[in-house]
């Protein structure tokens, strides 16, 4: 069973509320490094980082997602300690409360 | 044969034209492992303190790991080393593809090339035999040219390169040497000693795979490499290294008008998703490796085409040419890459010193006869291409700056000098030091000058979810580290981080594979049969550092060298992190802790005695001590 089966099910109306982190520089981009945030059960993992992008404006928005609203390269999507790989993160889906953190990962070389 | 390595190592005089083979013992290959290890011994053995780099007593240096030509997944880089032209001091770099791959099934671990040819030549390396040939008819020729005269005359199409371009024949200090068309050993300026011995060119075959100990061993790790690498690395199959350059501008941290401002605000397009989109054709890869990062770009249209031929930009390559110089056209840094590949010169001292030049430009710091028709502004995607062919043809303004950093000073007076960012004359890598704070302790405290590969990348460490914090964590470091802080626990985390990471130019393997530590020792394990531990592969890396430090050492170099460009300490200028500035008291307080950490001298900057002692190095405590540095 993949991650992303193990995480998904049908969108419901229930509300659940996640625990959001930011860390290095995304902090200096907004006002609050973590903050709880709710959304609809169900919501995609790409759902959740647009709410996330709405709630901190342009210059958060400028700095992690591109125009068409995807995630840069570089940026990890934790959830609940889990890593979500890039080509999951439209298709993941979660439930349930939790902790959800983006972390600017890449070194680069 | 023991398992892992021939135990043998290809000795050519160039100019006796003898060539030989050095035996060495297991001791030997446990000691210093590969690639780096093996760089260290020979040039502290062998290169003499006064020598000239570009002279015959210089020594180049070419060796695999004991992993390099086995099926372990991302091992198929070699390092190679000399004493630097562009610092004076230890010249080492690696890199990746086939030819170190191709080296081992010809059944030697390493080369050693001493002395200077009073004609161009090349070294053929079939399985057991090796000769040198005549190269003045591929005097001159690109890379591709001079891969494929040699390929045409031994009659091996599959026989691998490593070879010089015209700019190293040149002597251009920063002049690299590439490994067949996709892959360089780019730092150091090693190009420019291969030029100097008028070594054009090693081309190597063979069909012997080293001996594996345990060939399931390797093929378990190999497994869980091909199910994880995706998940681990994310976009880097997609987008190469170059995913990087839009995430670190909105960090604050891509270099950008010559390290004056962090942010580029043309940052998307010069990104691995617009390259993706627009002038990528495929991708390639070094042997035995699933990534597949290499980018292979085209472009063919009026005014610029750049051929497949020579892959395409990496990220270091776009920040020094793209952002670096202020310019945002991705075809025309595609075109100042393939000009580099085929003359064999570092992308990044390149870029690096032609935003010193545009900054030089912009502050009036440079003659009028020396700019002439030059179009310098930050920006121009025209005068970083004519700035870069006048380097590769050693003319005006391009001539000065083939020389490094170093010479600047004398050449267009010390102001001017303070616009090339550089450590030992080493100009840096496209990575921020005031974001990447550890980063730039390690530009410092390197002994090639700035370096970005087995230094720490600190935001990968600065969050306890990050999956390469575990790599942290395995080493006892369980507390996360904000990327600009510079502390006691950041001077921690560094050596350790640095130590662990180095292990990776010991052992000859990628450090883009999402390896552990853990999973490094189980391939040697399988591969040589030894029972080794992290310990063991981390004290080789501190031994293969500890005698670089004491190869510089008895060149000269002291604390002084281990230091920033006063830029560092200045405020960033634009950009997410504008007004960010490295505190020089918490800066040298980090760096002081580190030589505490690892043993080494305050004034000289060497390994001290009881180091040496503990590392093994009792040899090279001797060397120090003769020479008057080993002050306890």
């Amino acid at each position: 069973m993949s991650r992303s089966q193990k995480i998904s099910a049908n969108k419901s109306c229930t509300q659940i509320t996640l625990h959001v982190k930011l860390s290095d520089f995304l902090t200096k981009l907004t006002t609050e490094s973590e903050f709880d945030l709710r959304i609809q059960a169900g919501a995609t993992v790409a759902e959740i980082i647009a709410a996330i992008v709405d709630r901190q404006g342009d210059k958060f928005r400028q700095a992690v997602v591109d125009r068409k609203g995807y995630l840069h390269a570089g940026f990890a999507v934790i959830v609940n300690k889990q890593f979500i790989p890039p080509q999951q993160i439209a298709k993941t889906t979660i439930h349930h409360p939790c902790n959800f953190s983006i972390i600017p990962l890449a070194g680069g070389g | 044969m023991a398992d892992g390595y021939w135990a043998r190592i290809l000795r050519v005089n160039l100019s006796t034209r003898e060539i030989s083979v050095d035996e060495h013992d297991e001791k030997f290959f446990r000691t210093y492992l590969g690639g780096k290890g093996i760089v260290a011994h020979y040039l502290l053995k062998e290169v003499p303190p006064d020598c000239d780099p570009l002279g015959p007593d210089n020594v180049l240096i070419f060796a695999a790991g004991v992993l390099t030509g086995t099926a372990a997944p991302g091992a198929a880089r070699n390092s190679a080393g000399a004493k630097s032209p562009l610092t004076g001091g230890y010249g080492e770099g690696e890199g990746g593809g086939h030819w170190g791959v191709r080296l081992r099934w010809a059944g030697y671990d390493g080369i050693v090339v001493t002395g200077r040819s009073d004609k161009p030549v090349y070294l053929w390396i079939s399985n057991d035999t090796a000769e040198l040939r005549d190269a003045s008819s591929l005097w001159g020729l690109e890379t591709h040219e001079t891969r494929q005269a040699i390929r045409q005359e031994i009659g091996d199409e599959k026989a691998a390169c490593a070879m010089i371009g015209p700019g190293a024949e040149r002597l251009i200090r920063f002049a690299c040497i590439a490994l067949d068309l996709h892959d360089y050993i780019g730092r150091s300026g090693l190009g420019a000693v291969m030029g100097a011995k008028q070594l054009k060119a090693i081309a190597v075959n063979g069909n012997t795979r080293p001996a594996v100990a345990d060939k399931e061993g390797v093929a378990n790790v190999a497994r869980w490499m091909r199910d994880n690498y995706e998940a681990s690395l994310g976009t880097m199959t997609e987008m190469g290294t170059a995913r990087g350059v839009e995430f670190f501008s909105a960090a604050g941290g891509l270099p950008t008008r010559n390290f004056r401002e962090g942010s580029f605000e043309h940052a998307a397009a010069i990104s691995g998703r617009y390259m993706t989109d627009t002038i990528l054709v495929d991708r390639s890869s070094c042997y035995a490796c699933p990534v597949h990062c290499k980018r292979v770009v085209e472009v063919d249209e009026a005014g610029v085409t750049v051929s497949r031929r020579y892959g395409g930009p990496e990220y270091e390559t776009i920040g020094a040419f793209g952002s670096n110089c202020g310019v945002n056209d991705l075809k025309a840094i595609a075109k100042a890459n393939e000009i580099c590949d085929a003359h064999t010169i570092d992308t990044i001292a390149a870029g690096v010193m032609i935003a010193g030049a545009m900054e030089c430009a912009e502050r009036g710091l440079l003659p009028a006869d020396l700019i002439q028709d030059l179009d310098l502004k930050f920006g121009s995607a025209r005068g970083m291409l004519d700035l870069l062919n006048q380097i590769i043809t050693r003319e005006g303004l391009g001539d000065i700056l083939a020389e490094g950093p170093k010479k600047i000073a004398e050449k267009l007076g010390t102001e001017a000098a303070s616009c090339f960012m550089h450590v030992k004359g080493q100009p840096f890598p496209l990575h921020e030091p005031r974001w990447k704070a550890g980063m730039g302790i390690g530009y410092a405290l390197s002994s090639t000058g700035a370096e970005h590969m087995t230094n720490i990348h600190d935001n990968m460490y600065a969050s306890a979810e990050a999956p390469t914090f575990a790599g942290a964590q395995n080493l006892g470091i369980l507390e996360p580290l904000e990327s600009t802080e510079l502390s006691p626990a950041k001077a921690r985390m560094w050596t350790y981080m640095m130590l662990s990471r180095s292990v990776s130019n010991n052992a000859c393997v990628c450090s883009f594979m999402p390896y552990h530590l853990d999973q490094i020792v189980s391939l040697v394990k399988a591969v040589t049969g030894w029972n080794v531990s992290s310990w063991e592969l981390m004290k080789i890396s501190e031994r293969s550092i500890s005698m670089a430090r004491a190869f510089n050492a008895l060149q000269g170099f002291t604390t002084k060298d281990d230091d920033l460009p006063e830029r560092c300490f200045e405020p960033l200028q634009g950009g997410t992190l504008k007004g960010q500035a490295i505190d020089r008291r918490q800066f040298y307080e980090t760096r002081d802790l580190i030589y505490d950490i690892l043993g080494w001298e305050h004034q000289s900057a060497a390994p001290k005695r009881w180091k040496l002692y503990e590392l093994g190095l009792d040899w090279v405590a001797d060397m120090l001590e003769k020479q008057g540095i080993l002050k306890d």
